[in-house]
């Protein structure tokens, strides 16, 4: 078993982070990349393009029905929550969550649920607290929880509620983020007893 | 485990019922009948706008009975129309007083 799904939530000052880890990331990548950033509904996202431009992974908006395959980042498009399930992604023009569509914790909720410790989750720059639930469902889930380091996020909000909520396995800097999420993409999984899932849980 | 329990409040975005989850006695978190969900300080950042949408749906509806009064009065006997004309600079006066009380009120702040 390998950690294969990174799932990356950022909001305000996680672009420039985003940027990082895409330009560490390595062209090998064995492992799919999802990113759920806030942005406003009702203009054209640049997202793709930016993380792009300094990686060697492809990044774009996936369709809803596309297969997950290793290599490549998927940004959630604007207004749409982007869920993984088994296989492959949805997006969803649910309700909102913390107010934000996409929101970082139906990203990564799905992902707890559908791929469970083959998860690495990680919260980046941002205000408010969204991803910290989410954050909490991946290590319930039996993944890996982690965070920018607050001190050296622009906006700390996001990665320090993370940290109250999650017991947390790595806390770095921007500059050592994407080496470290590309080193535990390759590292087997350490093999965790899976939670007992309740009948009732869904994804969303 | 589970626990699910309904908050005698309303969701900030749709106003369906709201309830309050429990996971495994450690995470807390918010949602409502149609799946809109919130952490504790979402919540409060929502619920603070929601007021202030009430209150400047108070002012409009004060304020516009003006204007209904303009539209409808002059089809009435001209003493009932000066009645409601009367009426409705009442109604400023009290919309005057949301629109102080929309000066003064506060987002909740839980940081």
């Amino acid at each position: 078993m390998k950690r294969d799904i990174i799932v990356i939530g950022a909001s305000a000052g996680g672009i420039p982070v985003l940027e990082q880890i895409s330009a560490a990331l390595p062209a090998d990548l064995q492992a799919s990349v999802f990113v759920t950033v806030h942005v406003p509904a009702g203009r054209r996202s640049e997202l793709p393009a930016i993380i792009s431009h300094r990686g060697r992974l492809r990044a774009l908006h996936p369709v809803s029905g596309q297969p997950i395959v290793p290599g490549e980042i998927y940004i959630a498009p604007p207004d749409q929550h982007l869920l993984i399930e088994a296989g492959h992604i949805e997006l969803w023009r649910g309700p909102k969550e913390n107010r934000h569509r996409p929101a970082i914790n139906v990203t990564f909720r799905s992902a707890a649920i559908n791929y469970g410790e083959r998860v690495i989750g990680a919260v980046l720059s941002g205000v408010m607290d969204d991803g910290a639930t989410g954050l909490w469902w991946i290590k319930r889930h039996g993944g890996l929880a982690v965070v920018q380091d607050p001190r050296d996020a622009e906006f700390p909000d996001m990665p320090c509620a993370a940290l109250e909520h999650v017991a947390v396995d790595y806390v770095v800097g921007a500059p050592q983020l994407g080496p470290l999420l590309g080193a535990l993409s390759r590292e087997p999984g350490r093999a965790y007893e899976r939670m007992p899932v309740d009948g009732n849980e869904e994804a969303h | 485990m589970e626990t699910k329990k309904l908050i005698e409040a309303t969701c900030p975005d749709c106003r369906g019922p709201l309830s309050e989850t429990v996971h495994d006695d450690a995470l807390r978190d918010y949602g409502c009948l149609v799946g809109h969900r919130y952490s504790a300080k979402a919540l409060l950042a929502a619920h603070s706008e929601a007021q202030e949408k009430a209150l400047w749906s108070a002012v409009v509806a004060l304020e516009e009975a003006a204007n209904i009064v303009w539209a409808v009065g002059p089809g009435f006997a001209p003493e009932v129309n000066d009645r409601l004309v009367r009426q409705v600079e009442k109604k400023r006066q009290q919309a005057l007083v949301v629109r102080k009380v929309l000066e003064a009120l506060e987002a909740f702040e839980a940081q």
